[in-house]
């Protein structure tokens, strides 16, 4: 069961995605793709721990290589993936680590995609958050507009083959799927 | 007249052109795509004139860009303005208002089929 959930910065997504896996009752796995460098990432990451505070969660985290990652946990004879309930949050962050951090810098959609099929399948369940960065104009540079026109494709990528795809306005989830 | 609205690569013309079941060449004929982009530049009496021509057609399609930081500049932030005006007259005017995201439409305005 593949659900995605896109909204707006600061929308409430992350607190609706956490409640899903909350009705679920398998083992619940938060999968954490932001790096923390920085005063304002350390900050955010602080504020969604206490937000996941006594709801249960194993932190893992995977700022890239999300592919082999994933085929490495699901090897293992006791993977963290299999038969959980997993919270991937989020893809802008994850793509963003993929395309511009470090001396293996690429964009590999199908590679991610893939990820996600393989943690899908092996999951009980599977939510997914993402971001809506498409509302604010194309006045971007080349590197920007790129990496934008790899999350809609990703994010279409993963709507396709999603269970449910709900958007989240001010808190209140919009089913599109 | 079909108002289709969403996000940047939403994939509003793949969605509609699958929905009516269109070739390339059929939508490039019934679809107007990118209206926010005419917007630019009008005040409001221009755009009401522009609602109704557009209102005549099968498929208006617009890109949002109203959801971003107000631009700095001026022309930008009219531009912006004007955008989000005639995508409230086309809807007016619309019997069908489709939303896309994520390359999937949801149906606000009209009946879906």
């Amino acid at each position: 069961m593949l659900t995605l959930i896109i909204g707006d910065a600061s929308c409430g997504k992350s607190e609706y995605a956490e409640n899903i896996i909350m009705k679920q009752g398998n083992r619940r796995i938060y999968l954490a793709t932001m790096h923390p460098f920085g005063k304002e990432a350390k900050e955010r990451i602080r504020r969604h721990r206490r937000q996941r505070e006594g709801k249960g969660f194993f932190t893992v985290e995977c700022p890239k290589n999300l592919l082999k990652f994933a085929e490495e946990d699901i090897k293992k004879k006791e993977g963290l993936f299999v038969n959980s309930d997993i919270l991937l949050e989020d893809i802008p962050n994850l793509l963003a680590n993929e395309m511009f951090d470090g001396d293996s810098a690429g964009c590999d959609i199908d590679g991610i995609l893939d990820g996600i099929g393989y943690i899908n399948e092996a999951a009980s369940s599977l939510v997914i958050v993402t971001g809506n960065l498409f509302s604010g104009g194309s006045g971007y540079d080349k590197g920007t507009m790129e990496y934008l026109k790899a999350l809609a494709g990703l994010n279409r990528g993963i709507a396709l083959s999603a269970d449910a795809v709900i958007e989240v306005v001010c808190g209140i989830p919009v089913r599109y799927k | 007249m079909i108002f289709v609205t969403g996000p940047l690569y939403s994939g509003k013309k793949e969605y509609i052109k699958n929905k009516l079941n269109l070739t390339e060449e059929e939508f490039e004929g019934l679809a107007v795509c990118d209206v926010q982009e005419l917007a630019a530049g009008k005040n409001e009496a221009e755009l009401e004139i522009l609602a109704e021509k557009l209102s005549n057609e099968t498929v208006v399609i617009t890109t949002e860009i109203g959801g971003g930081v107000v631009p700095s500049d001026k022309k930008e932030r009219e531009n912006r303005e004007a955008a989000g005006r005639l995508s409230v007259l086309l809807a007016e005017r619309a019997d069908t208002v489709i939303r896309v995201i994520c390359g999937i439409g949801k149906t606000i305005k009209g009946k879906e089929e």
